[in-house]
């Protein structure tokens, strides 16, 4: 696993019915970085996470992975580079068997079927499910399926990782084990997460993002000392 | 969550389930055939693919009950066929037609992994498109049915008026609202495809496993059975 630089300039993006979602968003990780993205609902944040692999596409300003400006050239390849993992696990597993969910990435890479294999097997076991290949995603516990959503991105051999809420509705078990892993993860991370006990234990660095708008960004022990300002973004 | 009928049945082990399950399907599909076309079935036809059947079904350890009642699910169709001129008269072979065919395609689908039953129908040639579609319809009808079931529940806690018009409304709001989940649902699932790489080329994995002996086997001793049933039953 390599970790990719991940630069975000001078982004704005509204959406179709002219709602504005992102105003001059700019924002530099810097490779196997792990970076907290804090804000209330609706504060653009899963937005945001849209845009670093391209899904939606900024109506103004760049997205760079590494050496690579986001275009429509290369949005195959900044799919590879940019793995994100989904708020709701359902959206995310939608083949019949956890294989072919994990091994849809790679497929569609064209890689030669040995090798799909041969990820999907590396990718379960990273995540501590070995044995899961045949399981159907409806038979799983929440926790599972957001391990399952991880190996999927993580077939992909990616050079950032981008978590939507990863800790939101799961037991303190399933939280624990997701946070162990992870921690783990030698990747470039941008989580966004209202979960500000994960900012602690995981993210050196956080941002703050209210109203499309970063309002904050620096090391997350100063950021999470400032009541003040933890509180009039809506996060205490 | 009452969705676990669906998969029970073909979880239970037999020597039939662990078939190649493109076997299956050709043998089963070739029974409805000839019981559709076959000009003029008799009596004796009739008993003897019901009693193929039965036996089939007794070799794949399946419970008799759940499958008689699935296949009745046919007989609303009917009604309507009882309803036209000479109606009644047609009734009967129609019903018997549409009962052992429905019989059959429980069987199959019983007595095989839908996931098994999917790749099977790939490598006949069923066209992608159809695969995937039969695929996500798997996988999402759990997730509908769950869903469907927490909205109803929520539905009656409210549902207190006396007037049964206004309660054929409200239900009403529920079955639209359902919709427009499902909808929005379409679309994060189609995000999180293209997230991982999914360009508009359905792709499938194929691994190439040849048919067994007792594959070869049953289709025959299945063939001849049908053969014969047809044949020396079939009166003139």
């Amino acid at each position: 696993m390599k970790p990719a630089s991940l630069t975000v300039k001078d982004v704005s993006f509204a959406y179709p019915d002219g709602q504005h979602a992102l105003h001059s968003v700019s924002l530099t990780v810097a490779p196997g970085e792990a970076v907290a993205i804090l804000g209330p609902n609706g504060a653009g944040k899963s937005t945001l996470l849209l845009h670093l692999n391209g899904i939606l596409a900024p109506a103004k300003g760049e997205i760079w992975v590494g050496e690579l400006q986001l275009n429509k050239h290369n949005l195959k390849e900044i799919r590879r580079l940019v793995g994100v993992v989904f708020q709701d696990p359902d959206d995310q597993l939608f083949m019949p068997t956890v294989f072919e969910d994990v091994a849809f990435g790679p497929l569609n890479l064209g890689l030669a079927e040995a090798e799909i294999a041969e990820r999907v097997r590396a990718a379960l076991s990273r995540v501590d499910l070995e044995g899961y290949e045949r399981r159907s995603a409806h038979h799983l516990s929440f926790g599972e399926k957001k391990r399952v959503c991880l190996a999927a991105v993580l077939a992909m051999e990616p050079g950032v990782l981008a978590l939507d809420e990863p800790t939101s509705n799961l037991d303190p078990r399933g939280r624990r084990r997701l946070l162990e892993l992870l921690s783990a993860i030698p990747l470039t991370r941008i989580i966004a997460t209202h979960d500000l006990d994960l900012v602690r234990r995981l993210c050196p660095r956080a941002v703050i993002l209210d109203g499309g708008r970063i309002v904050a960004d620096g090391p997350s022990a100063e950021l999470l000392r400032d009541e003040t300002l933890l509180d009039s973004h809506g996060l205490l | 969550m009452q969705h676990q009928f669906f998969d029970h049945l073909s979880s239970i082990p037999s020597p039939l389930r662990d078939l190649d399950p493109r076997v299956k399907v050709v043998a089963l599909l070739s029974l409805v055939l000839v019981v559709v076309l076959w000009p003029r079935l008799t009596s004796w036809q009739v008993l003897g693919y019901l009693g193929l059947l039965l036996a089939l079904a007794r070799w794949a350890r399946l419970p008799l009950r759940p499958l008689v009642e699935r296949s009745l699910a046919v007989v609303p169709f009917l009604a309507l066929v009882a309803v036209a001129p000479r109606g009644l008269q047609l009734a009967g072979p129609i019903f018997a037609r549409g009962a052992l065919s429905a019989l059959a395609m429980v069987i199959l689908t019983s007595a095989t992994p839908f996931p098994e039953l999917l790749s099977a129908l790939a490598r006949l040639g069923l066209p992608r498109p159809l695969v995937l579609i039969l695929s996500f319809m798997y996988r999402y009808t759990f997730i509908l049915v769950d869903e469907a079931e927490r909205m109803y529940r929520a539905w009656q806690g409210r549902a207190v008026s006396r007037q049964r018009r206004v309660l054929w409304q409200s239900l009403g709001g529920v079955i639209a609202s359902l919709f427009l989940r499902s909808y929005e649902r379409g679309e994060r699932v189609y995000a999180a495809m293209a997230a991982r790489g999914f360009d508009g080329e359905i792709r499938l994995l194929s691994p190439p496993k040849g048919l067994r002996g007792r594959d070869l086997f049953f289709l025959a001793a299945f063939a001849a059975l049908l053969l014969a049933i047809t044949i020396a039953w079939g009166g003139n």
